[in-house]
C-alpha cells in the first residue's frame, strides 16, 4: 500500500510532435498550473534545439514532474542534454513517433545498460 | 571491507546481475514496441477524425496554451511514486474523475462538443499507452539500479585483485 495520501502525485511530462502531444494530452496528463506552465511542449521541425533543451531542462528542474516522455528522434537531437542526466528521477522515457520507429540502440537508458557488457571488463589482469 | 570471502562470490553476484539485466531488456523493448502499436494506433484514429471533421479539429491549435486567457487546470492522470525495499522507486498511475471544482477538466472538450466515435477510440489507445509508459519507467528504473549496483560491485572486484598481486 503506497503511502501517498497526502503527497499530491508527480506529473508526466510530454516533449513531441504534434500527434504524440495531442494524444497524450487527450489521454489526461496535461497541465497547466498557475504560473501558466505547460507540462508539454509541441516540436516541430522549426523548432530551434536550443528551445528543446532549455524545454527539457525546465522539465528536469521542476519538483512535480516525476517522468518526462520525450519522441525518440527529438531526443537524438539533445542525446548530450539527455546523457548528462544521470538521476533517476525524472525517468526519461523515449518513445518513437509515427515517422520514427523504436530504436533500442539509441536509447540512452538501454546503451548504458549494454555498457555492461563492454569488453573492457573481459579483458583482465595478464597474470601471465 | 570484507563484504565477500572471496572474489568468485562477487562474481557470481555480477553474473547474476547481468542475466537479470538481459531479461529487464527485453522486457522494456517488448514494452517500447508495444506503446508504438497503440500510439500508431492512435494517430491513425486521429487522422480519421480529421478526415471527417475537418484538419484543425484534432491539431496543436486546439490545445490550451501558455497565453491563452482560460483557466488552469490539472492532470486527470498522474503518477504515485514510493521507494521499495532495494532503494529503487516505483511508479503507479493515479487516476482523478472528471470534476470541474477540482479544475480536472475532460480534455476530449478541447476537440468540439459531439466528437467523434474515432476520437473516443483514439483516447482510449493512449491511456493504455500510459499504462505501459509506467511499466517501462518502472523496468528502467530497476535498469538503471543494476548498473549502479555492477559498476561498484566492479570496482570491489579490481581492489580485490589489486590486493590479490
Amino acid at each position: 500500500m503506497a503511502l501517498h495520501s497526502a503527497i499530491k502525485g508527480k506529473l508526466i511530462s510530454v516533449i513531441g510532435d504534434e500527434d504524440t502531444c495531442v494524444g497524450f494530452l487527450l489521454g489526461g496528463v496535461g497541465e497547466i498550473n498557475k504560473n501558466r506552465h505547460p507540462n508539454f511542449m509541441v516540436v516541430d521541425k522549426n523548432t530551434p534545439i536550443s528551445e528543446l533543451e532549455d524545454c527539457f531542462k525546465r522539465f528536469v528542474k521542476r519538483d512535480d514532474i516525476d517522468i518526462i516522455l520525450i519522441n525518440q528522434n527529438y531526443a537524438e537531437l539533445i542525446r548530450h542534454v539527455i546523457d548528462a542526466h544521470t538521476a533517476p528521477i525524472p525517468a526519461v522515457l523515449e518513445i518513437p513517433s509515427k515517422d520514427h520507429p523504436y530504436d533500442a540502440t539509441k536509447d540512452s537508458i538501454l546503451r548504458r545498460a549494454k555498457g555492461m557488457f563492454s569488453a573492457d571488463d573481459l579483458v583482465g589482469v595478464n597474470r601471465g | 571491507m570484507e563484504l565477500f570471502e572471496d572474489v568468485t562470490e562477487l562474481k557470481e553476484l555480477m553474473d547474476k546481475l547481468i542475466l537479470q539485466t538481459l531479461e529487464l531488456v527485453e522486457e522494456d523493448v517488448t514494452l517500447k514496441i508495444n506503446i508504438e502499436k497503440l500510439t500508431n494506433e492512435g494517430a491513425l484514429l486521429m487522422a480519421k477524425t480529421r478526415y471527417s471533421q475537418g484538419p484543425k479539429t484534432v491539431s496543436v491549435s486546439q490545445l490550451p496554451g501558455e497565453s491563452d486567457d482560460g483557466p488552469e487546470f490539472n492532470a486527470l492522470k498522474i503518477t504515485v511514486r514510493s521507494e521499495n525495499d532495494l532503494g529503487t522507486s516505483e511508479f503507479e498511475l493515479e487516476k482523478s474523475a472528471v470534476n470541474k471544482e477540482s479544475n480536472h477538466i475532460d480534455p476530449i472538450n478541447w476537440f468540439g462538443i459531439l466528437v467523434p466515435q474515432s476520437l473516443k477510440t483514439a483516447r482510449e489507445r493512449y491511456e493504455k499507452a500510459l499504462e505501459l509508459v509506467i511499466e517501462s519507467a518502472n523496468v528502467e528504473q530497476k535498469l538503471q539500479k543494476n548498473y549502479q549496483l555492477y559498476e561498484k560491485l566492479k570496482s570491489i572486484k579490481v581492489t580485490f585483485e589489486n590486493t590479490e598481486e
